[in-house]
C-alpha cells in the first residue's frame, strides 16, 4: 500500500515537472513570437486599467520579449525588478524540485521581497528622474 | 511507517527513508508524534524540517511559501496572498510550540495554493481560446 503511494508520488512529481517545463516552453515561444507592444493578444494589466498607474509587474511581458529577442538592455528598461528577480524565482523553483528535503522558505525572505516589490511599485510612478527610468 | 526526520511514509520494515535517507530502525524519540492525522499534507510539495523554535517540531511542517509566492505571481493574486498569509503563520506557530496550529496553517496554505492554481489554469484556458480565435482571424 505504502509502496504504491510512494510510486504514485514519484509519478506525480515527474508529471508536475514535465507540465511546468512544457508551460515554460510554451510561454517563451509565445513571448518570442508576439511583441506585447504591437500585439493585441496580451491581456491588459487590471491594476493599470483601474488606477492608470504602473504596477510592480507592468512591463514584464515586454521585458521577457526583449530578452528572448536578444535585447537585454531593453529588457532591464521595461522592468528592472522582474529582470533581477527572474534568476531568484528560477532558483527557488529548481531548489524546491531537486532538494531531497525541500527546505521551507524563511518568511523573513518573503517579507523582504515584498518590501522591495512595493518600494519598486511606488518609485516607478514618480514622474521625476531618476525614478521615471523605472517606468516601463 | 513514517520517517521521524521528514515525515515521509515508507514501507514497513524499511531500513532507511526513501526521501531523506535517515535510518528508520531507531526507536521512536520521546516526544515524537506519528503524523497519522495529516498524511495528505505530506505529499507532493516536499517536506521541511523546522529549526527555529527552542525545540524541533515533532513533525516536519512544510510551509508552502515558495508555492504560495509562485501562485501569487503566475495564477491568482488575491488567493495567492491568502496562501502566503497562512504560509507565514506556519513558522510563527512552530516557533511558539503550537504544532497543531502550524499543521492547520500548512494545510490551509496548501489548499489556497491549489485553489489559486486552479483559477489561474481556468483563466489561462479561457485566454488561450481567445488567442487561438484571434490568430485564426488573422489578428495578431
Amino acid at each position: 500500500m505504502q509502496q504504491v503511494l510512494l510510486r504514485g508520488r514519484a509519478a506525480f512529481s515527474r508529471l508536475t515537472t514535465i507540465a511546468t517545463l512544457g508551460a515554460l516552453a510554451l510561454a517563451c515561444a509565445f513571448l518570442y513570437a508576439f511583441d506585447p507592444v504591437t500585439s493585441g493578444l496580451y491581456p491588459v494589466c487590471p491594476f493599470r486599467a483601474v488606477t492608470g498607474l504602473h504596477c510592480p509587474g507592468c512591463g514584464t511581458a515586454r521585458a521577457m520579449h526583449s530578452l528572448l529577442r536578444g535585447h537585454p538592455a531593453d529588457a532591464f528598461g521595461f522592468n528592472l525588478l522582474a529582470m533581477l528577480l527572474l534568476p531568484v524565482v528560477l532558483l527557488l523553483v529548481v531548489d524546491a524540485k531537486t532538494r531531497e528535503r525541500a527546505a521551507s522558505m524563511d518568511p523573513r525572505l518573503m517579507w523582504g521581497m515584498l518590501a522591495v516589490v512595493v518600494a519598486f511599485g511606488v518609485l516607478r510612478n514618480i514622474p521625476l528622474q531618476p525614478f521615471a527610468a523605472l517606468a516601463p | 511507517m513514517w520517517c521521524h526526520q521528514c515525515g515521509t511514509p515508507n514501507a514497513d520494515g524499511a531500513a532507511v527513508c526513501t526521501n531523506c535517507g535517515t535510518k528508520l530502525a531507531e526507536p521512536e524519540k520521546p516526544g515524537w508524534v506519528q503524523p497519522a492525522s495529516h498524511p495528505a499534507q505530506q505529499q507532493q510539495w516536499g517536506q521541511a524540517p523546522q529549526q527555529r523554535g527552542a525545540q524541533p517540531a515533532p513533525v516536519a511542517v512544510p510551509n508552502y511559501l515558495v508555492q504560495s509566492i509562485l501562485t501569487t505571481i503566475f495564477c491568482c493574486l488575491p488567493l495567492g496572498v491568502v496562501a502566503i498569509v497562512f504560509s507565514s503563520q506556519v513558522n510563527t506557530k512552530v516557533a511558539q510550540g503550537d504544532f497543531a496550529g502550524a499543521a492547520e496553517a500548512s494545510k490551509r496554505a496548501r489548499m489556497f495554493c491549489w485553489i489559486s492554481f486552479g483559477l489561474g489554469l481556468v483563466s489561462m484556458v479561457i485566454w488561450s481560446a481567445f488567442v487561438v480565435a484571434a490568430i485564426t482571424r488573422g489578428e495578431f
